[in-house]
């Protein structure tokens, strides 16, 4: 049974109302005197308790979209991160990388024609250089089907979900496409592809795009590297730095940040929606750094813009005074930024690290991305 | 009282207990038959299950700092933000790096004839990496047909020779200007140290500095300055002698494939790199999948095999039965570019 999913909700519903009329039924039984009465009580109360609160869990597990699977969730829960299988030798030399699954279109009024409403391909992405491969959704811009487009080159946006979090939500939850289609015809935004993904590429691990220290999967490079090298060659995509970009909320803001900073030359613009900027290690995460200060460092954004150079990129940030613990480090990475970079920001006077909060951001965060992207001509 | 603060959360705690110990203690006397003793046990029970759930979402929420505020929540709280647009990042920016800088031609080029053969160019220039700090002197060599007025759209593969720890290859740049032989269809970019420092080696350990800059300052000012792609199919790199240059040429097409596609070492080469540590370029190929890059040891010293293990494809690897010069090197270089480059 799928960890997400009406089943599972079903199914823990029931038990739990089950539990519930079951302890309502023979309570009697458990009403004499003595500590075996006493503990039944407890017993029961707790295992009422545990099915109610299982199932509140499962229900905001399918809302959020956190873990997708099984897999994720017992990859985090022991620790135990296996890389996905490498790909065959040399078979993507000649493919694109990208093996598309299905496509689909958006539930928006005249979706259903591409040139109207786009077009959602479900792929899967393998690496060439990391070996690594993930499942993404790239949604291509209705003007991508339309005649006078047609020699086009788009400019992309790779777009990030929190840790945990599923790609799907990108989608449904916090609408990325629908939103980039009501910002074009509103006429504030370009039309761009949107590669959308998940930073559990691993499954159930938060690499936090880390190309892991001592042999490790090298996460950095295959968001890089290998996803751009692989959409620019299935999709019509302008493959200079100058017409890619990334955005994304919590965790896929610390990336997209820190994926543009240390390859400028691939990327000219990110989006942060309530990114931290430290280097992040926890349980969920497992050891990127090899017990390198230095690399850790590294990977620490205030520390990249306090003592390197400034890359050559658009940052938009965005924060609270009130409801987010990254006001403070943002305007420390605004004061410390120096030229070519040019840093914006989105600063709200309250609001949390939530849904509500980011709903509320990415469209300006699109129209933000689509003037600072550019196409080019085929 | 806010959401998350410690009044709210303890106060909830501890209605969460009271209504446990209510229900346990008050367990016995709704045991009876009847509507009223049923009535009470599922009120109690709810009561019990809603205070625990929501005492626990109210510490989760704490802890993750989800929802800071009881507006935020119900996500009635003001919506509206302030933008302040610092603008985009000016456009010739990676060309700047290439500050200052002299052209040199043949003696013969400045009595040229109409309908002489055109001749190569070396620029001679200073690269002020934007992302590495690091600051090089350059020569970068155009070969004869780049400013033929029939090839201006034509795209080259640049080729990059380390001389930043040798000065073995000094020769390089008057061997091509010489016309003694025939100068490779590239464009070829000399880097020297600042003769204060080394530039460091991509696979020196904590090296992010000389990864940004072979990997990006270079490519992109010699990419946006001249008719060079940046694909990696159009960029090789090359070094040998003494220095350590042979061991970052091999390390950039390893480690930093998606830049450089193709390496070589030539002349008399030692490898440095300690074997077993990640600058071992067995120890890349162990852990990691193999390039789609294309390796030349033109040089004396270990055979590839005692240097990189097994070579699994899409690697390639040659090799010279002895030492090769610096021009065959670059030569093969060119060639195998000019056989994966796009050129339009």
């Amino acid at each position: 049974m799928s960890l997400t999913g009406l089943p599972l909700l079903i199914l823990l519903a029931v038990l739990t109302a089950a539990g519930f009329v079951a302890v309502v039924r023979f309570w009697p039984r458990l009403a004499g005197h003595g500590p075996r009465a006493l503990i039944g009580r407890v017993g029961a109360l707790a295992v009422a308790q545990v099915l109610l609160l299982a199932t509140v869990l499962a229900a905001a597990n399918n809302y959020f979209g956190f873990y997708g699977s099984w897999h994720d969730l017992v990859s985090v829960a022991t620790g135990n991160y296996a890389a996905s299988a490498p790909a065959p030798l040399g078979a993507a030399q000649n493919g694109s990388g990208i093996t598309v699954n299905s496509h689909s279109t958006l539930p928006i009024p005249g979706g259903a024609d591409p040139a109207r409403g786009g077009r959602l391909d479900d792929v899967t992405i393998r690496g060439q250089l990391t070996g690594l491969s993930a499942h993404a959704l790239i949604y291509l811009p209705p003007q991508y089907f339309q005649a006078g487009y047609r020699k086009t080159l788009f400019p992309t946006v790779i777009v990030s979900s929190g840790y945990p979090g599923d790609v799907t939500k990108l989608v449904t939850l916090l609408r990325y496409p629908a939103r980039l289609v009501d910002g074009i015809n509103a006429g504030q935004d370009k039309p761009m592809v949107l590669v959308m993904m998940s930073p559990m590429i691993i499954s159930g691990r938060d690499t936090e795009c880390t190309d892991v220290a001592g042999g490790g999967p090298r996460a950095g490079e295959f968001w890089a590297m290998d996803v751009t090298s692989a959409v620019e060659r299935t999709y019509r995509v302008n493959s200079d730095a100058s017409g890619w970009g990334l955005v994304g909320d919590s965790t896929g803001g610390y990336c997209a940040l820190k994926l543009a900073m240390l390859n400028s030359d691939r990327f000219s613009a990110a989006a942060s929606l309530s990114g931290y900027f430290g280097a992040l290690q926890d349980g969920t995460t497992g050891d990127l750094y090899g017990g390198d200060p230095v690399f850790r460092q590294e990977n620490d954004l205030l520390w990249r813009i306090e003592h390197l150079p400034s890359p050559p990129i658009a940052a938009l940030l965005t924060t609270s005074r009130a409801g987010e613990t990254n006001y403070g480090p943002t305007l420390q990475f605004v004061r410390d930024a120096k030229p070519p970079m040019r840093v914006s920001t989105l600063i709200r006077a309250s609001g949390g690290h939530n849904f509500n909060t980011w709903n509320a951001e990415v469209p300006a965060a699109l129209q933000w991305l689509s003037s600072h992207l550019i196409p080019a001509a085929g | 009282m806010g959401i998350t603060s410690k009044l709210f959360l303890v106060t909830l705690g501890l209605l969460a207990l009271a209504a446990c110990g209510l229900a346990i203690w008050l367990w016995p006397r709704l045991a009876g038959r009847g509507r009223r003793p049923v009535a009470g046990r599922i009120g109690l029970l709810l009561t019990t299950q809603v205070a625990l759930l929501i005492t626990v979402a109210a510490l989760t929420n704490d802890l993750f700092g989800f929802y800071t505020s009881w507006s935020d929540l119900f996500g009635v709280g003001s919506q509206r933000y302030q933008l302040k647009d610092s603008g985009v990042v000016q456009p010739n920016v990676n060309a700047s790096q290439l500050q200052g800088g002299s052209t040199a031609t043949p003696a013969s080029q400045s009595s040229s004839k109409p309908g002489a053969s055109p001749k190569a160019t070396m620029v001679s220039t200073t690269l002020v990496g934007l992302r590495s700090g690091i600051t090089a002197g350059l020569q970068v060599f155009l070969p004869p047909e780049y400013y033929a007025p029939a090839d201006g759209r034509r795209y080259y593969p640049a080729i990059v020779v380390d001389d930043t720890s040798d000065p073995g290859v000094a020769t390089l740049a008057s061997d091509l200007m010489s016309g003694k032989q025939r100068p490779p269809q590239a464009v070829v970019v000399i880097v020297r140290g600042d003769h204060h420092h080394n530039i460091p080696c991509v696979n020196e350990p904590n090296a992010a500095s000389a990864e940004q800059f072979w990997g990006q300052d270079l490519r992109t000012a010699v990419a946006d300055s001249y008719r060079v792609r940046l694909s990696p199919a159009a960029w090789g790199v090359m070094g040998g002698g003494p220095g350590d240059g042979g061991d970052c040429a091999i390390a950039l097409a390893l480690e930093d494939a998606g830049r450089y596609s193709a390496a070589a070492v030539f002349g008399r080469w030692q490898r440095f790199g300690a074997p077993g540590s990640p600058a071992d370029p067995a120890w890349w190929l162990r852990n990691y999948p193999a390039p789609p890059s294309r390796l030349l040891f033109a040089a004396t010293g270990e055979p590839p095999q005692a240097i990189l293990g097994p070579v699994r494809p899409p690697l390639q690897v040659m090799s010279t039965p002895g030492p090769t010069s610096e021009s065959q090197t670059l030569d093969w270089l060119a060639q195998t570019l000019q056989n994966g480059a796009p050129q339009s």
